[in-house]
């Protein structure tokens, strides 16, 4: 498995070690992966354990390909030219799949400097609450790759959701596995309620608590070791709320979203913003001419 | 007489917006086949305009999307007074009314319609396109009336 191939990172949300087949996105170069299990780069970011658990592992990771600048091989140290996205000029064979092509077009929307923070977190919950298993994925991915000093409060919001979502069950589809028989729908589940988990717990690092660091108690432990798929998720759906409490009563997530409330979207004074015209066009009349001063577009 | 005046937008980039209006008059065997009683706006306007005889146009004419306009259809020999009694009549009827407003009062007939986003300031709107109208027709009849004056009639 490749644990250190862009299938395992976090910048390309829709894809895993066992699902999403074809090409990827990553959002770190907005660029295809058109084999995410042979490329890297040494921003890696591990999607199947939170980050202070592998640390030291990045950190050969990183050192091992300092030397590339972006995207390399993960075998031959090789770089690997980037290749920006563009639907149209992709040939049939090559065309991403819609879940990739959500990704990338939430790159286009988001990347773009102009993007102010509080938007480019709102974006992230245009994947919240799917019942889709990679669309499940991104939004995990996504909530956890927006961790950075300056969106804490934004991002606060967003791991709410995450949790209030970490019970939710979702699809697997047969065209979401990778090979042939290789990885099973079993497989997949497992791994995006780890992607989840991994979340939570990397918040819980952020904020310094040990039970959101480490949130399987015994009984999860002993679910999760046995593979006991429903009666897994019914217990995340019982500790979800102790996480979500433990965050709002966190000192340290308090001195995060101390900030006002967000302006709420302003109401309509009509029913429907209306943007159709007459259908009409004027003409050019000379004077002394006898014509109609409009015709239909 | 058929006197129009529409709010545009240009296409280009710039998309200027401006009034541009046209003043028509009926020559004698247009105008008998009429009933200038009870003018029909809708054929007069669309099909049988008359002869551009004056003009004022904030944008260049020709391919501009057309944003509201006001028909105003009377017989050439109407004196401005009954055309301006006519306009504020129906300018409180307009109010009520959905658009496209057509209404024919003492004469005189009037159209407005205005595109779906200008419809809450209608009335702004409908005065705006009227005095503009009324500007064609008083220039249009003091010039008339100085040519008549300085021919010696």
């Amino acid at each position: 498995m490749g644990l250190f191939t862009c299938r395992n990172c976090i910048h390309n949300p829709a894809q895993g070690l066992t699902f999403g087949p074809g090409p990827g996105f990553c959002l770190q170069w907005g660029a295809l992966l058109k084999q995410p299990d042979r490329t890297t780069c040494k921003y890696l970011h591990r999607k199947d354990l939170p980050h202070f658990l592998v640390r030291e592992a990045q950190v050969e990771h990183e050192a091992e390909f300092a030397a590339n600048r972006a995207l390399a091989d993960v075998e031959t140290h090789d770089d690997v030219p980037a290749s920006a996205f563009d639907d149209r000029a992709l040939p049939r064979a090559e065309r991403i799949d819609p879940v990739t092509r959500a990704v990338a077009n939430y790159y286009t929307l988001a990347a773009a400097p102009t993007v102010p923070l509080t938007r480019r977190s709102r974006l992230i919950t245009l994947f919240a609450g799917s019942r889709d298993a990679r669309r499940a994925s991104a939004h995990a991915c996504l909530v956890r790759g927006m961790g950075d000093p300056q969106s804490r409060h934004e991002w606060f919001r967003r791991i709410l959701g995450l949790i209030e979502e970490v019970d939710i069950e979702f699809v697997v589809s047969p065209s979401d596995l990778i090979g042939s028989g290789e990885a099973s729908k079993a497989d997949v589940q497992w791994e995006i309620a780890n992607i989840r988990l991994a979340a939570v717990q990397e918040y819980g690092w952020h904020l310094g608590r040990e039970e959101l660091k480490f949130p399987l108690n015994s009984e999860l432990e002993a679910l999760a070791a046995d593979q006991k798929w429903d009666g897994f998720m019914a217990k995340l759906g019982e500790l979800k709320g102790e996480w979500a409490d433990q965050i709002w009563a966190s000192p340290a997530a308090d001195a995060l979203h101390s900030r006002l409330p967000l302006k709420p979207a302003p109401l309509r004074s009509d029913p429907e913003p209306r943007f159709e015209g007459l259908g009409l066009r004027d003409r050019w009349v000379q004077k002394g001419a006898s014509s109609p001063p409009r015709e239909q577009n | 007489m058929y006197i129009t005046a529409q709010r545009v937008r240009s296409s280009s980039l710039a998309a200027r917006q401006g009034v541009n209006a046209f003043l028509n008059l009926h020559d004698k065997a247009e105008a008998r086949a009429e009933n200038w009683d009870n003018p029909s706006i809708e054929r007069l306007a669309d099909a049988n305009p008359g002869i551009l005889v004056d003009q004022e146009c904030d944008v260049p004419p020709g391919g501009n999307s057309v944003r509201s306009f006001l028909d105003v259809v009377t017989a050439d020999t109407t004196d401005v007074s009954r055309v301006s009694a006519a306009l504020e009549a129906f300018e409180a009827s307009l109010a009520r009314a959905p658009l496209p407003h057509v209404e024919t009062i003492d004469r005189v007939a009037v159209r407005f319609n205005a595109e779906r986003a200008l419809e809450p300031e209608r009335i702004d709107e409908y005065r705006r396109l009227k005095a503009r109208v009324t500007l064609l027709l008083e220039r249009w009849l003091d010039r008339d009336a100085k040519k008549v004056a300085s021919s010696g009639g």
